[in-house]
């Protein structure tokens, strides 16, 4: 057997630190990040459109503090001032515009690496799957805990900040830890479901055409046949669920609406379900990509 | 010896053909009908519920189709063919560029309407085991022309990303046509609905028709003239 | 009525705030050339202004006389393929070119036959009825070339056509193009890689920067580069006998002998091959091998950009 034999062309093995395995995601996510920041319509608008409602609502609140919201009542038919039930009433606005940076980004991150063939790239290094997954999750919770978390957790304290006394505070206190609740759960459900429709189809366009499908059309449908067969079946609505659990969690009715017939149980399951399932379909088509991308490797 | 420039009519005519067998081979058509199934498989539980709506109320899952179908199909197939740069064989050929959109207008527009339309005719002959009025699916018909200008409009304008934007135009065309105000004068679905005369009582055509016929024209302008100026 | 087939008059063109062409000034009369440049020297750009696909953003550029971008008459005589490999995918070969042709001004019914025609002249007959899809890039870059023949078009725009092609195809594809040049066309050939040109044509146009660096026959260009001494190689058997004699001369810039050759560096090439000769016959020498290792387009090429040509 001849003797090996290794030339120096001049290029020397880099020898400094190496990021750890376990950091591999950060670069995905810092990534994903920088991409979604480069247009304004993409992300920027939305957020600005967030502010936007975060300013009208605290404004509203400071003025109107004192007055009563005829749609929303107490559990006990109780009449809501506006101050307490603004936060509850503009959930709902936040979750639309959680939807539509979902559909403008979140939609479209797995298929669009799949379509573009960055699955070679990723699997060329020792890149392991759960980190895209967690990178890519990690980028659109921050995205969106901007828009579905900040916000409402803004308007909290804003109403802990009207109280006149030390005891209206304390007893206001929970109002900040129920936003952020319902915040923390509209990240995770915008972040998360449209991800799985991202990974369903290796085309960014359509993956962007079923997710809207599904969150306007499908869900439209599910909320109405709510009404007349069974409420629980307004649950696959994602923003009925938060909607509804945003309302159970403050204690509020919608006078008119039957959305708070759906218990809260069955609100968090269908949005943990479809979260899983959404999280298992991004699992099957980066795994498979990882198999197949990049030509026998096991 | 070199042909003859060739003519608009057959430039149309060719781009159509293509455009249509492309889109039979492509996973396009069965997405989009799936989205227009939707609408049916609620009339069909809706019915098997036992449960009255009114055509009215069906109207509203018709308005998201309004949205998604003409992006999907008008706005995605202009944006395709500029991002993945295969407008370069078409800006090259001997051909007026306007017939390029136009020719994929003629193709893609009655899928379009096909799509919405046929949802319409299924959805209220489960609801009503009757067949709509005539009236409501040629208001259809025009709202779903209007939103494929529309569509082609917007692609032509902001080609990379013409799909998400018109989606995202329909979705507030959507919200402004619901809301009480004069704004709602220029919203596609609110005049479609209008025209569509679900609501009963008297039967205004000349406002929808004209609002129809301004936003067509104004959004098929840009699209025609922005078409000519785009370079690859 | 001009006679050139491309005239561009302080043609420039920008993105932004990239410059991809600036202040071109050239005539293209007409034979095959080559297009030179490294990546991102603004080929393309040029091309596909000539192409009508792009506006001059200052200046003029015209095709027989008229705008190309405005102009559709004029774009029936150009046939352009681009460099990029994305298609209509969904289409076969044959689907592909007919659409092409027809979109072209062919009439419908002849579409077809133009369409089979070019697809055999680009030895795509076996695999024309197959989708695109499942082309390979030598069978993509055929079947594009078939697109801008498919008309007949008197000028042929070719956007690096060999781009990804194997050995043998590109051969075969040299030649075909060749044979279109000798068919009287009028050619246009864009690439970065040297020894590509080099089959094709002794005609070039150099961009560098998006300027025009040199224009004209590569020997003639070569001549004119005065600052770099020409290279010429000598195998002989008794090449220190031939550096003694050569050495003397006001000529020579430089001389180098090696086991068996001597590499001469001359600023008067014309006069060396005399002496050489002269030389030869004198002192008996058996010379086994002459050449010049710089009178190509590698050497030109580095000569005008100063950076390796092979890059």
């Amino acid at each position: 057997m001849s003797a090996g034999q290794i030339h120096d062309l001049g290029y020397k093995r880099y020898v400094g630190t190496r990021r750890s395995l376990g950091s591999r995601w950060t670069v995905i996510m810092r990534h994903q990040l920088a991409t979604a920041w480069k247009t304004w319509w993409r992300y920027k608008i939305w957020l600005i459109a967030a502010l936007m409602i975060t300013a009208i609502g605290a404004g509203l609140m400071y003025i109107a503090t004192d007055k009563t919201i005829q749609i929303i009542a107490g559990m006990s038919g109780t009449q809501v001032k506006f101050a307490d039930g603004a936060l509850a009433l503009l959930v709902p606005w936040y979750c639309r515009i959680g939807a539509l940076v979902a559909m403008f980004v979140g939609s479209t991150l797995v298929a669009g690496d799949v379509q573009s063939g960055a699955f070679t790239f990723y699997f060329a290094r020792s890149m392991r799957p759960r980190d895209y997954v967690i990178g890519k999750v990690a980028a659109l919770v921050i995205l969106l805990s901007l828009i579905l978390l900040a916000g409402p957790l803004l308007l909290g304290i804003l109403r802990l900040g009207l109280c006149e006394s030390t005891e209206q505070v304390l007893e206001a206190l929970p109002i900040v830890l129920k936003a952020l609740a319902v915040g923390a759960l509209a990240t995770l459900t915008y972040a998360v479901v449209p991800l799985g429709f991202s990974a369903m189809i290796a085309n960014r366009r359509y993956a962007m055409a079923l997710w809207a499908a599904y969150y306007f059309v499908v869900g439209t449908m599910a909320a109405a046949a709510g009404l007349f067969i069974e409420p629980v079946i307004g649950a696959i609505d994602l923003s009925t669920a938060l909607e509804a659990v945003t309302l159970r969690l403050f204690e509020f009715r919608l006078i008119g609406r039957h959305v708070m017939e759906i218990p809260i149980g069955a609100a968090v399951a269908s949005i943990v379900a479809q979260s899983a399932i959404a999280i298992g379909l991004v699992a099957w088509r980066v795994r498979g990509a990882q198999h197949s991308g990049i030509g026998g490797s096991s | 010896m070199t042909p003859l420039p060739a003519t608009a009519w057959s430039t149309v005519r060719t781009l159509a053909g293509v455009t249509l067998k492309r889109l039979g081979r492509g996973k396009a058509l069965w997405i989009g009908a799936m989205i227009a199934a939707l609408p049916v498989v609620y009339a069909a539980i809706v019915h098997a519920a036992q449960r009255l709506v009114s055509p009215d109320d069906l109207f509203i899952f018709l308005r998201p189709l309004l949205a998604l179908l003409p992006a999907m199909f008008v706005a995605a197939s202009i944006g395709e063919e500029i991002e993945d740069r295969t407008s370069t064989y078409l800006w090259s050929r001997a051909i007026e560029r306007w017939a390029v959109l136009a020719g994929k207008l003629c193709a893609l527009a009655p899928i379009v309407i096909a799509l919405i339309v046929g949802a319409w005719l299924l959805s209220t002959e489960i609801l009503t085991r009757a067949a709509p009025t005539v009236v409501s699916c040629v208001a259809l018909a025009a709202g779903a022309l209007v939103a494929s200008l529309t569509a082609a409009g917007i692609a032509t304008a902001v080609p990379r990303h013409g799909m998400a934007l018109t989606i995202g135009y329909m979705l507030v065309d959507n919200f402004v046509g619901v809301l009480p105000i004069s704004l709602r004068t220029i919203s596609i679905t609110h005049q479609t609905r209008v025209l569509a005369h679900l609501e009963g009582g008297p039967f205004v055509v000349a406002t929808p028709v004209i609002a129809l016929a301004a936003i067509a024209v104004v959004w098929g302008t840009i699209g025609f003239v922005r078409i000519r100026r785009l370079e690859s | 009525m001009t006679d050139s087939v491309v005239v561009a008059d302080h043609c420039s063109k920008w993105y932004g705030q990239v410059l991809g062409v600036s202040d071109v000034s050239w005539r293209l009369g007409g034979g095959v050339i080559g297009l030179l440049g490294p990546n991102g020297a603004g080929k393309s750009t040029l091309i596909k202004m000539i192409g009508g696909l792009l506006r001059p953003s200052r200046g003029t550029l015209t095709v027989y006389g008229q705008n190309p971008f405005d102009d559709v008459g004029v774009r029936r005589r150009i046939g352009y393929a681009p460099e990029h490999e994305n298609t209509w995918d969904e289409l076969s070969a044959f689907e592909l070119v007919s659409a092409m042709a027809r979109l072209a001004g062919v009439a419908a019914g002849k579409a077809d036959q133009a369409a089979k025609d070019a697809l055999a002249h680009m030895g795509m007959t076996g695999a024309m009825y197959r989708r695109v899809r499942g082309f390979s890039k030598g069978m993509r870059q055929r079947t594009k070339l078939a697109t801008a023949l498919a008309h007949d078009p008197d000028f042929l725009l070719l956007d690096e056509p060999l781009t990804g092609v194997d050995p043998v195809a590109r051969v075969d594809i040299i030649e075909r193009i060749k044979q279109l040049g000798a068919a009287g066309k009028t050619i246009v050939v864009s690439s970065h890689v040297l020894y590509e040109i080099e089959a094709l044509t002794s005609d070039i146009l150099v961009i560098y920067r998006g300027q025009v660096l040199a224009e004209g026959n590569v020997y003639e260009i070569r001549r004119l580069i005065d600052r770099h001494p020409h290279r010429i190689r000598v195998e002989c058997d008794r090449p220190r006998t031939l550096a003694a004699a050569l050495a003397r001369e006001d000529h020579v810039a430089k001389i180098s002998v090696e086991r068996s050759a001597v590499l001469i560096e001359t600023i008067d090439p014309d006069r060396c091959y005399e002496q050489l000769a002269t030389t030869v016959l004198a002192e008996d020498l058996a010379v086994t091998a002459l050449s010049s290792p710089d009178n190509n387009l590698g050497a030109v090429f580095e000569y005008l950009t100063g950076e390796g040509g092979r890059r």
